[in-house]
């Protein structure tokens, strides 16, 4: 031990978890301690025995098992660890207990200035089955839900419209109803097939597709992509290997921010420009390299109306990759419509044009979007 | 002691000259064959650390606490590694550790070989070592929990220290000392077999891998499963323990004292031809994150195969691995024939209180004893049907035919049989409500026995069997009235020869 070097850009807190202190009876201490044991989601903490939370807060004044019994606390944590998180893919779910189940829904509403809903998204989180539809219907909601939860007869409100059935597949179709134009929602412009000349998404000429890794466009950009500095690498004690196998990159999400705001948004107004932020999550990459890798970044919008996807942004230059790494692509704007968004990102050596197998390749769905 | 630190001069002076120029580690997925580096790094007393020292060490826990969880190098990953709670996810080298078999120490080796790489490389100090934790040395502060890690700030201005976990057991943040007989060593280093038989030094004959293998070595059971317990806190269960940092340190003396007992000589040796204890290969990470695996064989002598050795190691004397091993594989369980003599059933439950039971010893028995005492064979106490459902906070000294009265017995006096100290007996990972019930703790008596004979303190009509809970002393060493939190249960006292 020679010598003292500090690392302040490492020293910063990685322990942030759940919100435990939503289960009753957790306090900020309890939740503090927990975090620190490495305890951070709800399900993590509803597998833990009354026992096994004792052992890892320790000493506190009125903790006792009777007291996480009774207030239940591994059951309360249970019930929010099935409660989705709207930007993240739900990874628990519930397995069959003597037949008992979940059925758990998220429902999005956008609201004008009135409260007046101008769009509704609702999913079936175990089946990733998604359905939109413009302004406030509540027998599409009992529809969706007695559809999806698989409910008798008896409880299913009686059909008042015919709708499309949800498709169990994986990758669910969007669903577009008759009945949705009808309501107000605004015409759909179609969107061409990729193989078409002319893009059905027009781009706004201020605004061709200046695509470009946001670390000189804003502060708040720079701050988002700035990766973590190797503060201390493998040449350090003569070792430098590769480590792709230990890495598993996924993409995190896909936002769309409209220009000036700094927010995600899923309402947009046509001749409203926005960017694509793409967020991938590089598990084990602060120790990864320090070398910039080439990156290929193209996104995709497809209409809900035709349902062809056209690809309309692309960007493509280098990257150095660290826990949290986003690409933006900047500067876009769709004519009206709704559109689900995805990205396609391929990573590879810096030197080697589009090889056939990169080193990575990720590919993410963003939510719906609307422009009005 | 003059002549160890000769001969350990000596060694430093015959690795020192025979490299010179370090070996760079070479270990990429799976290939660990060219780690050594010489001269060999050497682990310290943490008492004997510099100031800069000790900052080193803060420095290399404090960037990998800061790390995400899901980083290879993080804190909590390699803790997940011994234990981690169900439902955060699964890594095929998480809650890998071995407990309760002849895997004990070589897999801490390794474990600790690679988290000490990740936590030098952390730490910006290219010749930072893991210190250990030395207990049982007889000097006033060695009980105590070395001084770096209890305060809760440090500094001027002050900032957390990363070294201090607040949910250790009450008092030992503040300078409580580790009772006398948690720390004593005496059983586990004057056994000579590493593995075989009832009682071994390294643990029992396994035929695979287990993480609570039920047949711990004298080692694992004393001081190891003592310290743990008296330590508290995520320190007393397998689960959560390598998330306090004075893990480290612990099972580094661990580590220590399996070199000094292959120096000790008399046969004592690692059971390098068997193909069980050899061939099994574990699963870790360098400080690159990239995976590798590591085997017995690679971890023999730590200084020529893993570059580093401690402050108090002889000569390297691990043995070596045949490239086939030649012996025939040991069967997995020992085969020696067991007679159960005597047997008292029934719920005990332990406390803050003393607690004895007694065995009658029949007509039956006390002809087996006899026959026993006259021939070469071994006295066996069980305590089986072990339940508990939380850390007793205490672990409890365990004797023989205690006259009545004695509520402060000695244990370096002759009715002491040694420790029950409730480590590792639960299945990793938590997540269970139920206690975990029927396991079984077994005692040597033979030579309590044979010495009670022979100062005529023996009962040929009654066993009686006596347990009284051990928690911390106080920092000036006057003993303190133990708090049981949980109390454990047990069903059955029996009386075995083998």
């Amino acid at each position: 031990m020679d010598s003292k070097r500090t690392r302040s850009s490492e020293i910063t807190s990685s322990a942030k978890g759940d919100n435990f202190k939503l289960i009753k009876g957790v306090s900020a201490t309890v939740e503090s301690r927990l975090h620190q044991a490495g305890i951070l989601t709800y399900a993590q903490f509803a597998s833990l025995s009354p026992e096994d939370i004792i052992t890892l807060v320790g000493n506190l004044s009125g903790l006792s098992v009777e007291r996480i019994i009774k207030q239940n606390w591994t059951g309360q944590a249970r019930e929010l660890a099935l409660r989705p998180k709207s930007d993240e893919p739900v990874e628990e779910k519930t397995p069959p207990v003597n037949g008992e189940r979940y059925a758990t829904f998220v429902a999005e509403l956008a609201l004008d200035a009135n409260n007046n809903v101008i769009n509704t998204r609702v999913r079936h989180v175990q089946s990733g089955d998604e359905m939109t539809w413009g302004k406030w219907r509540e027998d599409q909601f009992v529809k969706f839900f007695t559809e999806h939860a698989n409910l008798p007869r008896a409880q299913a409100p009686a059909q008042q419209e015919a709708s499309p059935a949800a498709s169990p597949s994986a990758t669910p179709p969007i669903k577009q109803t008759a009945s949705e134009a009808s309501a107000g929602a605004p015409p759909a412009e179609p969107v061409r097939d990729p193989k078409q000349t002319e893009p059905a998404a027009k781009l706004s000429p201020a605004s061709q597709p200046t695509i470009e890794i946001a670390t000189k466009t804003s502060t708040e950009a720079a701050a988002e992509i700035a990766t973590k500095v190797l503060t201390e690498t493998a040449a350090e004690i003569g070792s430098e290997v590769s480590t792709e196998a230990a890495i598993r990159p996924r993409a995190r999400k896909l936002e769309v921010v409209a220009a000036g705001s700094g927010l995600p948004s899923v309402l947009l107004r046509h001749n409203q420009a926005f960017d694509v932020r793409v967020s991938l999550d590089f598990p084990g990459a602060a120790d990864l390299r320090k070398e910039p890798m080439a990156y290929t970044a193209i996104v995709y919008a497809r209409s809900l109306s035709d349902k062809r996807a056209q690809s309309f942004s692309r960007s493509s230059g280098k990257i150095t990759l660290s826990e949290r790494t986003v690409i933006k692509l900047g500067g876009i704007s769709l004519k009206p419509g709704a559109y689900r968004l995805a990205a396609d990102v391929t990573i590879h050596q810096p030197g080697q044009s589009a090889p056939l197998t990169p080193d990575f390749h990720i590919q993410t769905e963003a939510a719906l979007i609307r422009v009005y | 002691m003059n002549k160890q630190l000769s001969t350990r001069r000596q060694f430093l002076r015959q690795t020192g000259a025979a490299g010179g120029a370090l070996l760079l580690e070479n270990a990429i997925f799976g290939d660990v064959s060219a780690l050594t580096r010489t001269p060999a790094l050497i682990r310290k007393d943490i008492e004997t650390l510099t100031g800069p020292e000790i900052e080193a060490l803060r420095v290399g826990v404090r960037v990998m606490q800061s790390r995400t969880a899901s980083s290879p190098t993080s804190w909590i990953f390699q803790a997940n590694i011994h234990g981690f709670p169900q439902g955060s996810g699964s890594n095929p080298a998480w809650r890998s550790c071995q407990h309760g078999s002849f895997f004990f120490l070589a897999w801490h080796r390794m474990y600790l070989y690679f988290f000490e790489r990740i936590l030098r490389a952390a730490s910006g100090s290219r010749n930072l070592t893991l210190p250990y934790w030395n207990y049982s040395k007889d000097t006033p502060t060695a009980r105590a929990l070395p001084l770096p890690f209890r305060p809760q700030t440090i500094g001027n201005p002050p900032t957390s220290n990363p070294l201090y976990v607040a949910q250790r057991a009450p008092g030992i943040n503040t300078g409580a000392l580790l009772p006398p007989s948690a720390v004593q060593t005496g059983s586990a280093m004057g056994t000579l077999n590493f593995t075989g038989g009832a009682f071994h030094f390294g643990g029992r004959t396994v035929v695979a891998p287990t993480n609570s293998g039920g047949g711990g070595g004298r080692l694992e059971f004393q001081p190891h499963n003592a310290i743990h317990v008296q330590v508290g806190g995520w320190m007393g269960s397998p689960s959560w323990a390598a998330r306090d940092p004075i893990f480290w340190l612990h099972h580094a003396n661990i580590d220590r004292l399996w070199n000094q007992w292959l120096n000790m000589g008399g046969g004592r040796a690692n059971p390098v031809a068997s193909a069980q204890w050899t061939t099994p290969a574990f699963n870790f990470f360098t400080e690159t994150g990239a995976p590798v695996t590591m085997s017995a064989c690679q971890i023999l002598n730590s200084a020529t195969q893993l570059g580093y050795l401690y402050d108090t190691d002889g000569p390297p004397v691990g043995g070596v691995c045949a490239t086939t091993p030649t012996a025939p594989a040991i069967a997995g369980v020992s085969a020696v024939p067991q007679q159960t003599i005597a047997t008292r059933q029934g719920n005990v439950t332990l406390g803050d209180q003393p607690v004895t039971v007694n065995v009658v010893l029949g007509t039956q028995a006390k002809a087996a004893l006899e026959a026993a005492a006259a021939g070469d064979k071994t006295y066996l106490l069980n305590i089986e049907g072990i339940a508990y459902t939380g850390q007793p906070g205490a672990h409890f000294e365990v004797y023989l035919n205690l006259p009545a009265g004695d509520s402060e017995p000695d244990w370096k006096g002759p009715h002491y049989v040694g420790n029950l100290a409730l480590f590792g007996m639960r299945s990793h990972g938590g997540g269970s409500h139920t206690a975990h019930a029927g396991q079984k703790y077994t005692f040597d008596i033979t030579e309590v026995a044979r010495n009670l004979r022979a100062r005529n303190l023996w009962n040929e009509n009654r066993l009686s069997v006596t347990f009284v809970a051990r928690g911390l002393d106080n920092p000036d060493g006057a003993r303190r009235k133990p708090k049981v939190m949980a109390k454990p249960k047990f069903t059955r006292v029996s009386l075995v020869v083998e």
